[in-house]
């Protein structure tokens, strides 16, 4: 049973690390000039991508920059001048053009949208790309949108490219498996002291809660580490002091405090009961610090109050097929390498019973 | 001894500071910010090797113990 255990943990995660590398992004806007256009102006948008090929595509790329779900101002022009640039051309017509300003759900309205497919490439998309001032002549002919056909999806598997994140969104498979998996192993240590004050006289159970606690912790500063240097990049700063960094730096100090608490003991019982009846107290207090209060303010953290999350990704199948295996796979890692110290640790036990027992 | 360490410090100096908020100065924020992946790759290499020395402590000390009482 442990080994397949074992193996399908190292299995797991290779697949995780060699898929999460090999896959490529998709096609991504990097830079778009100018961002305020006018009506009646013919506008050349000249386009920055990334992991881009547009030489390939030459010919037939389109683009369009969607204002509402229904209308939509076509480049008449892609004039393709690199692999990652080009330069598109709108007629921008006359008038109060009908942007929709009110997203949906409270979220950010994405509009004027900027939309654009090839074959190669796929489908790119880059949300408020442009401000239009309105142009006070009121024209008489009718606006000139062009109607929306349905751009096909990605036919490629990538994973979809995001501004600021970039490539650093491979990460959600190497730093959100550290805390599904010290989530798991605390809940297993907590399960074994529960065990523990109910059957006082099976030591094992106070081993095993201290072993699965350590290792959950180590996930966990494993978790904040990779969390600190993902923020570097990403939100400017090892630590900017955000909720969700300071609530998950304070749950791990109360573990800290649970190894503390158990090597001030001598009398194996009485630590076993005590440290039992604090490991409860510290995982009750681990769900409100980590997935209560840093839903209820503002946080920088993805899935946290007014941030619109990771909603985009969670969608994304391609991630699913990495993210669940790599969860899956550093959980099953976690109760190996607790096993392990449990193996060891009763091994201390028995040798220090032969010896002055 | 002492010397060398601290003309190798002066000399990492230059490239500490060289990381710039800029677009292409900086050697982790290049080619869409991979080298950072690599980075939380080598982190948790680093956190599992931790884990290993910890439990080979261990193990040696009980070894001693066992000796002891040989």
């Amino acid at each position: 049973m442990t080994r397949y255990l074992k193996l399908a943990s190292i299995l797991l995660i290779a697949y995780s690390i060699l898929a999460g590398f090999l896959i490529p992004l998709s096609t991504g806007v990097l830079e778009v000039s100018p961002r305020v256009a006018k009506g009646g102006q013919e506008l050349a948008l000249s386009i920055e991508a990334y992991n881009a090929s547009f030489l390939v595509d030459k010919g037939n790329y389109e683009a369009r920059i969607r204002l509402n779900p229904k209308n939509a101002i076509c480049a008449k022009k892609v004039q393709v001048k690199s692999n990652s640039n080009l330069t598109l051309f709108f007629d921008i017509p006359l008038g109060k053009l009908p942007v929709q300003t009110k997203g949906e759900n409270g979220k950010k309205s994405p509009f004027p949208l900027l939309e654009m497919q090839g074959n190669n490439n796929g489908y790119t998309s880059l949300e408020s790309v442009i401000f239009f001032e309105d142009s006070l002549i009121n024209s008489n002919e009718s606006q000139a949108f062009c109607t929306i056909k349905p751009y096909k999806s990605n036919s490629k598997t990538t994973f979809p490219f995001l501004n600021i994140l970039e490539e650093t969104i491979r990460n959600l498979f190497y730093h959100v498996p550290m805390w599904f998996a010290m989530m798991v192993l605390l809940f297993i240590s907590v399960y074994h002291s529960i065990l523990f004050l109910r059957n006082p006289q099976y030591l094992e159970h106070d081993i095993k809660a201290s072993s699965y606690a350590t290792v959950g912790v180590l996930f966990g500063l494993a978790g904040i580490f990779t969390g600190a240097l993902w923020a570097r990049y990403t939100w400017g700063a090892y630590w900017s002091f955000d909720v969700k960094q300071n609530t998950s730096a304070v749950a791990l100090l109360i573990y800290l405090a649970y190894f503390v608490l158990r090597s001030s003991f001598d009398d194996v019982d009485k630590r076993g009961r005590i440290s039992a009846i604090y490991n409860i107290f510290a995982f009750a207090t681990l769900i409100p610090l980590l997935y209560i209060i840093p839903r209820m303010v503002d946080s920088l953290h993805p899935g946290m109050g007014n941030n619109p999350a990771f909603s985009k990704l969670d969608l994304d199948n391609t991630m699913r097929m990495v993210f669940y295996p790599a969860v899956i796979g550093w959980i099953f890692m976690g109760i190996w390498i607790s096993q392990i110290a449990t193996r060891i640790e009763k091994l201390k036990q028995k040798v220090m019973e032969d010896n002055y027992g | 001894m002492n010397k060398f360490a601290i003309i190798l410090f002066l000399n990492i100096i230059p490239f500490l500071t060289f990381a710039q908020d800029g677009k292409s100065s900086d050697y982790f924020g290049n080619i869409g910010k991979i080298y950072v992946v690599v980075g939380v790759l080598m982190i948790l290499f680093i956190c599992v090797i931790g884990l290993l020395v910890f439990l080979e402590r261990k193990l040696a000390r009980l070894e001693q113990e066992i000796h002891k009482k040989d």
